[in-house]
């Protein structure tokens, strides 16, 4: 009997080894689902009728293991379902999933390639997406939507030059809702609010109104007119966007923004958390915190800022080993702790931040932030430099910079800059 | 005052693989040498102890199997040169390895060497073979950590290496650590098995047994 059990533990082993590949293999191939909506999003025939396409695709998919085309379509349909409810940790990964799966077999495939850095765009993983953007240009070079993913890689990594190129191309090959709204964008950061403005009234007007992808310009162009002060147009565009598409949750959340403006807390409040139940969405978190603390709620501000921080610490995923999986939220992570007065987990996050994109001006805003925050002036005035680089005339970060300025002496520079800031934005004391 | 700007990401509206580089450690770059070592040397001890449970198990299911020195050294010398070459083919992006397959292996070969304890009492030779292929394993598992922080570009070998002085430093922290608790003390008695082998192996298997299930079903 002695004998028998060496092999009979190796056999064991080498079984479970085998199962461990099979349930990952299963897992791999597994055909993911559609998640339920939030009940104030879901009463629409909207939702019924992408419920219904979804799942004759997954049905598809499951009767045909090998159909690329209707997992390319399902793909698609959860990115965009991941923009609609804010779920982007399941739906991009999912999308992802099955993405893979196709270019496992057709690695030059359009569509896949596309939605493939679509994702690590959402995920927040630049570098991934820039190289799969640049394999779509240089694949298939006529067509737009590549540029347009060229464009926001090089954005977000802070390749500022690139992706006014890419823009430019994109708009030359396909001027439409897509292109204009990049290039508003791009005009924002150059410091040119007019520009911006134009060209997100040409996104607008190029997409067809209610849809979701023409309602979040529109919500675009109302928080351009908010940054520069503009409160009326800014209501205004939120208002036409919610009579074009009830319930919308950023345009709730522009009302609410607007609100705490004119000091009516409690309006905003609630605005916000109808937008904040209806979509997923940190920033909506962030927005309440600073409104109940106004609204005289100080132990809900207090316990939302530290939901805020266990909520983005579930979502996030820094483990770079698995890039299909998580988003990198190391950014907004800094914000959180710097709300909670955690200034060195605050610094850990944005260092980290750093590190993925040394050239993007708000990761470099956020860094000098947090430095200023630690009264670490000459690290500050360091990366503050950096993101004031492509003149961007945001009244934050020129307010921002203004203090860290002054704190560094170059007291007629800082003063400057926050008159500056105020000129542009006059509610920014409110803010 | 907030950051009030949203990534342009969002804004994608739809209509390979990915030959990625490293992650790059931008913020070390340009950096003292003595720098790079002591940032990654330290990374790589700290990934054995304290955060590397599941490594201190392995190192300790291998030291207990025979205290001979000339096993412990045969059995570690096996591991770390597997454990390096996954470590660099899997940071230079030549090999890899999803955690969803490498973990439960990392945890399985933790019940494996415990178990072969009860039921070896010297070291064989398919024991190096097989403590050889773990280490393997081990290596793509010590490359997500690495991944985490990233590589200077500028000193890619030398903070992978240093990383790696980490590892061993930890490892041989673990192993003295045995010798000293009850190694130098109880090997030569001869309960030594019956009281300090079986039922230590018998926790690191049941540790390990719990950590295989839950990451094959998580």
């Amino acid at each position: 009997m002695k004998k028998f059990i060496y092999p009979i533990f190796v056999t064991a082993l080498l079984v479970t080894l085998g199962f461990v590949y099979k349930k990952y293999d299963n897992q791999k191939n597994a055909v993911p689902n559609l998640r339920e909506r939030a009940t104030e999003i879901s009463s629409n025939s909207e939702w019924l009728n992408t419920k219904a396409a979804i799942e004759t695709l997954v049905d598809k998919i499951r009767r045909n293991p090998n159909d690329a085309k209707a997992k390319i379509q399902l793909a698609m349909a959860y990115v965009q379902e991941s923009r609609v409810s804010g779920d982007h940790a399941y739906y991009d990964e999912s999308a992802m999933k099955l993405v893979e799966q196709v270019l496992a077999k057709e690695p030059t495939n359009f569509d896949g390639l596309c939605v493939k850095s679509t994702i690590l765009l959402s995920q927040h993983h630049f570098s991934d997406a820039l190289v799969v953007a640049k394999e779509v240009v240089s694949r298939y070079p006529a067509s737009a939507f590549g540029y347009g993913l060229l464009c926001d890689a090089n954005v977000e990594l802070g390749n500022y030059p690139d992706a006014i190129q890419a823009a430019d191309k994109m708009a030359g090959t396909r001027p439409d809702l897509r292109s204009y709204s990049r290039v508003a964008y791009l005009r924002e950061i150059h410091g040119d609010y007019t520009g911006a403005k134009e060209a997100m009234k040409m996104a607008t007007g190029a997409g067809v109104i209610g849809v979701e992808q023409t309602e979040w310009c529109r919500t675009q162009l109302g928080k351009l007119y908010e940054a520069t002060g503009d409160t009326a147009n800014a209501a205004m565009q939120y208002n036409l966007t919610l009579s074009a598409r009830p319930d919308y949750a950023y345009a709730l959340a522009g009302l609410g923004r607007l609100a705490k403006i004119s000091k009516q807390y409690t309006e905003g409040v609630a605005l916000l958390e109808i937008a904040n139940k209806n979509v997923i969405d940190f920033s909506f978190n962030e927005e309440l915190v600073d409104l109940y603390q106004l609204d005289n709620q100080p132990v809900k501000s207090k316990e939302l800022a530290q939901k805020v921080l266990q909520q983005l610490a579930l979502h996030a995923n820094t483990d770079a080993a698995e890039p299909d999986k998580g988003h990198y939220a190391d950014k907004e992570l800094a914000y959180a702790y710097l709300k909670t007065g955690n200034v060195e987990k605050a610094l850990e996050h944005a260092i980290r931040e750093w590190n993925r994109r040394p050239e993007n001006i708000d990761v470099n805003e956020c860094l000098a932030w947090v430095y200023f925050q630690k009264n670490d002036v000459p690290n500050a005035v360091k990366y503050i430099q950096k993101a004031l680089k492509t003149n961007s005339q945001n009244s934050i970060l020129l307010w921002r910079a203004g203090q860290i300025f002054i704190q560094n002496k170059e007291i007629e520079k800082g003063k400057s800059l926050e008159n500056k800031a105020l000129q542009i934005n006059k509610f920014l004391q409110t803010i | 005052m907030k950051n009030a700007k949203y990534p342009l990401s969002i804004l994608l509206i739809l209509g390979s693989k990915i030959a990625s580089a490293h992650t790059i450690n931008y913020q070390l770059e340009g950096q003292p040498i003595g720098s790079v070592f002591s940032y990654y040397a330290k990374l790589g001890f700290e990934h054995i102890i304290p955060s590397g449970l599941d490594h201190i198990l392995f190192i300790v299911g291998l030291y207990l199997l025979s205290p001979k020195l000339k096993n412990v050294i045969f059995q570690a010398t096996a591991f770390t040169v597997a454990h390096t070459i996954t470590l660099i083919l899997s940071m230079k992006n030549l090999i890899v390895a999803p955690p969803a397959l490498v973990e439960p292996i990392i945890a399985l070969s933790i019940v494996f060497v415990a178990i072969e304890n009860i039921l070896i009492s010297d070291l064989k030779p398919w024991r190096i073979g097989l403590v050889f292929l773990f280490g393997l394993v081990h290596g793509m598992g010590f490359a997500s950590a690495l991944n985490e922080l990233g590589l200077p570009r500028d000193a890619f070998f030398t903070s992978l290496l240093t990383f790696n002085f980490g590892v061993e430093l930890g490892q041989i922290s673990v192993i003295l650590a045995c010798y000293f608790l009850f190694g130098k003390w109880f090997s030569d008695k001869n309960w030594y098995r019956q009281r300090i082998v079986y039922p230590i192996s018998i926790v690191i298997a049941l540790v390990a047994g719990f950590w295989t299930f839950e990451r094959i079903f998580q």
